[in-house]
């Protein structure tokens, strides 16, 4: 047995690199260089390249957002890196359920392609489209506790370190709801009533990126990027938004809040 | 999670205790239930549980005043402080909370009440846990009924909730009061699920209490508060194991012995009806289970050596009811799902009044309670010194073989004194060279259920695989055997060692044979069990396979071709067991195995080699049907 343990580690030594895959597992020779998953892995990505629809960011066609309770949506739009299938929903609990942490610089690595082309999408020659700063969708203490990491929290923080834009949080969750999967979508948006508010420093930190501008390049309105995970009916990050407008209102400091999101079911 | 770290004075000595729920250690300690305590110190009212377990079972405590606590801990925490945040130090001494809680001479103190008023409010402490904690006749209840739900088990905190909510909803919520009190009655031992590095002479890595695995990751938690709390990613699957997570065990009671001092008699083997050879393995293995536990760092090994189709079930069937009659409990344990879905009707059958639990990834009896477990060996780690008797089949299965967390799971799962039965018709190199030391016990069925010899393997030489894809012919010699056996009416499992041979050669045999039904199937296969089903009933005449289908399948009247034997991706093991497939039924019990390749390879010579040494065993101990001393 010693003897074996021993010519194992001369052949690892002798033999060429190999990595192991981590979304399947496989070892192979190289992996891709900006995800760092084996090249079939990568293949099998459902990219959402170009959105259907303008205003979620859906790959398909979209009934919810020409629907006329839509007119209230606080949120500008939505963009979302991929469409949810049963391999992302499958990565997606790995990260988020098991707990593999592994995952969370896959995902924000692909967050970060949305988001850039995001920024192209919305810059043209006369404007240049700019965020202020990010925050993202919180998880109630409970959740926290119990999970030992949020998510949207790690994906916005990840972004905001690669593109350079301050991570604030700004959002308190009161309680947490059942899982959103088990419900309707009327049930899913009578329930994010209430569900969350301003974190208490939040007026304080928002005025203080306000006043990290001189007068004369003043930025209004102020642009926040609020990062989740999953868009489904865009119930909860509408519920974030319209809370942030209201702290924006109250401040008379308008504001749009664009939503970003790792994945559109 | 965290929890509270203090230390008690009982007569002359100090003791560090760590506590979920402090309220209860305060009664617990001042109501004198405990004896005769004289002093309580707080050393903090809550960490990062890792490190409270860490204080607890490393470092001996002494009467010290506020400052010296302090120190202590901050020595004890030495590494931590290195390894996570440099807040430390300033997180322990400005925990304003720390002090004398009680002292026998003047009663509780302000920090004590403090401690008491704030513990009510904390999330999960609900108010009805306070009046639990008066009512304390309910609370002792609640405490046995926890210890007794977690008899053997080692859980995690998630873990023991899905099991509340479903063997006793009542205790869900007030689970941490419960558990805290059975934890000072000795009843359940309470750590953490990952255990500390240890350093000295020889310095070990921290490593997971569930799986023994060192594969580690530090991240920030949210749930201890710690900026790099350490989790396992070896047992993800299994809910996650991390340095302040609660790992619960029971304290393990001794082992019980198969029927005691008795030799195995015919009357315990009777009822069984086994064939001669299985009669005697069975004996020797009873033999063994009869026999007194040695004092040893682990639990005594027997290897049932059982060639492919020997009927190794019917076998295991007096060793459990050995177990069974002296009320110990008995767990199968098998790599394989679909080995487990098999067995447990079988089980069922053969033990009707026994509850059979069988769990395996998304089972419906995760929490179930039997004297017979019958588990793939992933649900291992959640058992603790449970069963008196482990039987592992298939043990040179994969993921079994070469993964030391499921051996590390299966020898936790079993008491330090039970034993260890393994069953193989192809036991790993290491096993087999310990038989030869004699080291290991064991025994020999040298012969399948309906007395037949094994098929011996014959030989074709052909060129590679890849190589007859290119040419897009396969060889003539190979076409003719084919042909035989397709005429005498037998199902073909066709093995290659590669999954993108398995379309080519498919296409290649229709030419060839394009009045039988063929098809290929691999692990990439979504639709395998139909296929499998499909061949077993004769739909699918021919089936091109890798090793997936090299155990566990069995199919009357068959014949195995095994194509680019030489491969490396063949070992002994694997030939032997594909060849198994062939001959396994009454009626036809000569099936043919060829092995084809350009190469005779070592591999193959020591499968050959393997199955005329079986077949010569068993001509000569007389289990042949044709055996010239049967009597």
């Amino acid at each position: 047995m010693k003897w074996q343990t021993f010519m194992n580690s001369v052949h690892q030594f002798i033999s060429p690199p190999v990595d192991t895959c981590l979304t399947c597992n496989k070892r192979v020779k190289q992996l891709n260089t900006s995800l760092a998953i084996c090249e079939e892995c990568t293949r099998t990505i459902p990219w959402i390249a170009k959105p259907r629809c303008g205003v979620c960011g859906r790959h398909i066609g979209c009934p919810d957002c020409t629907r006329p309770a839509a007119a209230q949506r606080a949120i500008v739009c939505n963009r979302s890196s991929v469409a949810y299938n049963a391999q992302m929903r499958e990565w997606l609990a790995q990260y988020k359920y098991r707990g593999n942490e592994r995952y969370a610089e896959l995902l924000a690595k692909m967050l970060e392609r949305a988001y850039t082309g995001m920024k192209r999408e919305f810059t043209n020659t006369h404007f240049k489209w700019k965020i202020d700063f990010i925050t993202f969708v919180p998880v109630s203490q409970v959740r926290l506790s119990e999970r030992g990491f949020n998510q949207a929290e790690m994906l916005g923080s990840i972004l905001s370190r690669k593109q350079r834009i301050p991570l604030i949080p700004l959002l308190e969750r009161r309680r947490h709801t059942v899982k959103q999967s088990f419900k309707s979508r009327h049930e899913r948006i009578q329930d994010m009533q209430g569900i969350f508010q301003l974190h208490s420093s939040a007026v304080q930190r928002m005025k203080d990126v306000l006043n990290s501008y001189s007068s004369s390049t003043s930025p209004l309105p102020l642009r926040i990027l609020l990062v989740d995970d999953i868009y489904t009916t865009g119930s909860t990050v509408n519920a974030c938004a319209h809370i942030l407008k209201e702290a924006g209102l109250s401040l008379n400091m308008p504001l749009e809040v664009y939503c970003l999101t790792w994945a559109r079911s | 999670m965290r929890a509270a770290v203090y230390a008690v004075q009982c007569k002359n000595r100090w003791e560090v205790r760590i506590s979920i729920d402090l309220r209860v250690d305060l009664i617990w300690w001042t109501s004198g239930a405990a004896g005769d305590a004289r002093k309580i110190w707080l050393l903090s009212s809550g960490m990062p549980l890792g490190w409270a377990v860490k204080l607890r079972d490393r470092f001996q405590a002494e009467e010290r005043n506020i400052n010296d606590w302090t120190l202590w801990m901050r020595h004890g925490l030495k590494r931590e402080h290195a390894d996570e945040i440099e807040g430390i130090i300033e997180w322990l001494v400005e925990d304003r909370q720390a002090g004398l809680l009680w002292d026998r001479a003047s009663g509780w103190t302000a920090i004590a009440e403090e401690q008491w008023k704030c513990l009510s409010g904390v999330d999960g402490l609900m108010d009805s846990d306070l009046t639990l904690v008066r009512e304390q006749q309910e609370l002792v209840r609640r405490a046995i009924l926890i210890a007794e739900l977690l008899v053997g088990r080692s859980l995690l905190e998630a873990e023991l909730q899905q099991l509340l909510a479903e063997a006793a909803p009542d205790l869900s919520a007030s689970w941490r009061t419960a558990v805290q009190l059975a934890h000072l009655q000795g009843r359940l031992h309470l750590t953490a699920a990952l255990a500390p590095e240890e350093r000295g002479l020889r310095r070990k890595n921290p490593r997971c209490r569930r799986c023994g695995s060192e594969l580690l990751r530090r991240t920030a938690c949210a749930s201890c508060g710690s900026p790099a709390c350490a989790y396992c990613e070896a047992c993800l699957a299994l809910g996650r194991s991390r340095a302040c997570a609660l790992l619960l065990r029971t304290a393990a009671f001794p082992a019980v012995h198969g029927t005691a001092g008795m030799a195995p008699t015919a009357a315990a083997l009777g009822r069984w009806g086994l064939s001669p050879a299985q009669r005697e393995a069975a004996g020797a293995a009873l033999g063994f289970l009869a026999a007194p536990a040695k004092r040893a760092a682990k639990p005594a090994q027997f290897l049932l050596w059982a060639v492919t189709g020997a009927g190794k079930t019917e076998m295991i069937f007096p060793l459990i009811q050995s177990i069974l009659d002296t009320r110990g409990r008995v767990l199968i344990a098998t790599p394989r799902r679909d080995v487990v879905l098999e067995l447990s009707p079988r089980i069922a059958k053969a033990f009707p009044s026994e509850t059979v639990s069988t769990l395996y990834g998304g089972s419906e009896e995760r929490w179930q309670e039997g004297s017979i477990t019958l588990a793939t060996t992933h649900q291992l780690m959640r058992f603790y010194h449970a069963f008196d008797l482990v039987i592992i089949d298939e043990l040179d299965a994969f993921p079994y073989h070469n993964d030391p967390m499921l051996a590390f799971a299966a020898r936790e799962a079993c008491k330090s004194d039970g034993k260890f039965i393994f069953l193989s018709a192809t036991p790993p190199l290491a096993l087999q060279r310990e038989i030869e030391r004699g080291k290991l016990a064991h025994a020999k069925v040298p012969v399948r259920f309906h007395r037949h010899p094994l098929p011996v393997p014959k030989r074709i030489s052909m060129n590679s695989v890849a190589r007859c894809i290119q040419k897009r012919s396969l060889p003539s010699a190979l076409i003719e055997a084919l042909e035989r056996s397709i005429h005498r009416g037998a199902q073909i499992f066709l093995f290659v060692s590669r999954i993108r041979h398995i379309d080519p050669i498919v296409e290649l045999l229709k030419q060839s044979f394009g009045d039988i039904p063929i098809a290929g199937t691999s692990s990439q296969d979504s639709a395998r069990g139909d296929k499998v089903l499909a061949f077993r009933s004769a739909d699918i005449r021919l089936l091109v396979t890798t090793t997936i289908l090299e155990r566990g399948v069995t199919v009357p009247r068959s014949d195995v071709f095994i194509l680019d034997a030489d491969s490396n991706l063949f070992d002994e093991a694997s030939l032997v067991q594909m060849a198994g497939r062939a001959g396994r039924s009454k009626d036809d019990p000569a099936g043919n195995v060829i092995f084809a390749a350009r190469e005779w390879t070592r591999s193959q010579k020591l499968a050959v080699k393997q199955i005329k040494e079986m077949n010569k065993i068993a001509y000569s101990k007389g289990y042949l049907i044709d055996s010239p001393r049967l009597k």
